[in-house]
């Protein structure tokens, strides 16, 4: 009877106190969770001054669908996220991963949780679902691991509304201009997988390649597969006072 | 010969049927380049790269003037025979209509070479408007749209850079003119049948036509009608832009084409070498 009244107290002291009882179980050395929109705003803190910037890529796409020769161009950015490409060559750029936009992760535009602490190639990185709040957005979610010293973002997984996802491994470099210094993409490597394609209902004998009559050109109905593309970023050129002439008539908008 | 080659030249190049097919391209080709630059471009744009753009910024002079040239030759090739039975199908058969063939073969000269030479004018005037039109949608659209590598949209996307292509262009129309050989040819075996030159326009026509009803349902009796008709190699021209290129099929192609411009010639001959000239 009497161990039957010890026993009683010891669940009721159990039921009373799990938030006491729960730091007792973590491993030594586990730090706090981190607060997401701290660290999102600490990330996005250093380019709040970035206004617009001009940088030289250099792509390698290696996409079975996609079958393009390397090129160069110059990529034109200005805030919030307007951006121009000038080149000769045909150019598609990743849209949410190619062109570096420093307020994409802005804690006041996303929703962001954290999800857990994971080891990224030999550094501790946190992983997040950032969440897009625009309606417009075509983006459903990012998956960012955010490491290092000082804090970046290490790599992003983004998933489509369509159903593209990529995964995308970044290394930055410092760009100092005048006594301002930055840290700026160098390298984006991003695997792209593109959703299963359903078979097209418009498509008919009529448009297939091989039809004489088909005039040798179809409408693009499936991107499909999976691939990779490199891009290389140089030649940073930050807050040059871009004319918004220069963004006006982007078909990517 | 020579001699009676320049003199069908002179013939057919002071009739002023001649230059329909010149003046109605030259018309509708600048028309067309005209309204794809005050906006068509756009649209056009919108429509070819839609699905590509939900993933992808793009960069770059997309549809310049190397792809209206190609979406020209694409276009336009249907509409191209038409232009070329008006002179061809008048050669032989005009000659009959105007009564002018008792005249012609009272000189020394044999039927066989008459019919050459007419045959020889034919495929001069059938490659000098497809060049024609080939030079005037390719320059005029690189003038209007510039240049940049050429983009090609079938089953995914190609991208061919600009320096290959005045090379790929070449021989494309090179193999676009043999194509339309056989259908001059095919229209001149039609005028040594006839002493009225609309019916060798409006048969070859019908063939053409049927044909190519017959390549593009799926049904499958037509399916193997499909390599018996000359119709069915005229995309020729479109697989020098593959990747890579397949030259095998090209080849066998090209071989094709001519088997069925030297039948339709040697017909032509073979008839009009028996046929009982009466006016």
């Amino acid at each position: 009877m009497k161990s039957l009244a010890i026993f009683s107290k010891i669940i009721l002291v159990i039921l009373l106190f799990p938030p006491a009882a729960a730091p007792a179980q973590e491993a030594p050395g586990a730090t706090a969770r981190p607060d997401p929109r701290q660290v999102f705003a600490e990330l996005v803190k250093p380019y709040r001054n970035l206004n617009d910037y001009t940088v030289k890529i250099h792509a390698k796409v290696n996409l079975p669908t996609i079958r393009v020769p390397d090129f160069t161009a110059t990529l034109y950015f200005k805030k919030p996220d307007r951006f121009h490409i000038e080149t000769k060559s045909f150019a598609p750029i990743p849209r949410n991963s190619g062109v570096f936009n420093p307020s994409q992760f802005d804690p006041e535009k996303n929703r962001i949780t954290y999800q857990r602490t994971e080891n990224l190639g030999g550094t501790r990185a946190d992983l997040y679902r950032v969440e897009p709040l625009d309606a417009k957005t075509q983006v459903r979610y990012y998956n960012v691991w955010v490491g290092g010293v000082p804090g970046r973002i290490l790599q992003v997984e983004n998933l489509s509304f369509r159903g593209t996802k990529g995964l995308v491994k970044l290394s930055y470099g410092t760009v100092a201009q005048g006594a301002e210094k930055w840290l700026l993409p160098e390298n984006v490597h991003i695997h792209l997988t593109f959703p299963e394609g359903a078979p097209n209902p418009d498509a008919s004998s009529f448009t297939t390649k091989d039809n004489p009559v088909s005039g040798g050109m179809g409408r693009l109905d499936e991107i499909s597969g999976e691939g990779d593309i490199h891009i290389a970023y140089s030649d940073w050129l930050v807050n040059a006072g871009l004319d918004d002439r220069l963004f006006k008539n982007d078909r990517n908008h | 010969m020579m001699h009676l080659v320049r003199f069908e030249l002179v013939k057919t190049f002071t009739r002023w049927r001649t230059y329909i097919g010149f003046i109605a391209f030259g018309v509708i080709v600048p028309l067309v380049v005209a309204g794809l630059k005050l906006g068509g471009q756009h649209s056009f744009e919108r429509h070819l790269l839609s699905l590509l753009q939900n993933d992808f910024v793009i960069g770059g002079n997309v549809l310049n003037g190397w792809f209206f040239g190609f979406f020209f030759m694409g276009a336009l090739w249907v509409h191209i025979p038409i232009v070329l039975t008006i002179v061809a199908g008048d050669q032989i058969a005009g000659e009959g209509n105007a009564g002018t063939f008792r005249f012609l073969l009272t000189h020394a000269v044999s039927r066989t070479r008459i019919i050459a030479a007419k045959f020889i004018v034919t495929l001069i005037y059938t490659a000098v408007m497809v060049l024609f039109i080939g030079g005037l949608t390719l320059g005029l659209s690189l003038w209007a749209f510039g240049s940049g590598d050429l983009l090609i949209i079938r089953r995914g996307i190609l991208v061919i850079p600009e320096a290959q292509l005045p090379y790929l262009f070449l021989m494309a129309y090179g193999l676009a003119t043999l194509a339309m050989f056989v259908v001059s040819s095919l229209c001149f075996f039609f005028s040594a049948l006839t002493d009225n030159s609309i019916g060798p326009i409006i048969a070859t026509m019908a063939v053409i036509i049927v044909s190519i009803i017959i390549i593009t349902l799926p049904f499958e009796l037509f399916q193997a009608i499909r390599p018996y008709l000359f119709v069915n190699y005229f995309d020729a021209w479109q697989k020098v832009f593959d990747d890579p290129i397949p030259w095998d099929m090209i080849r066998t192609n090209v071989l094709i084409l001519v088997g069925f411009m030297a039948a339709f010639f040697l017909a032509a001959m073979i008839y009009f070498a028996r046929k009982d000239i009466l006016s």
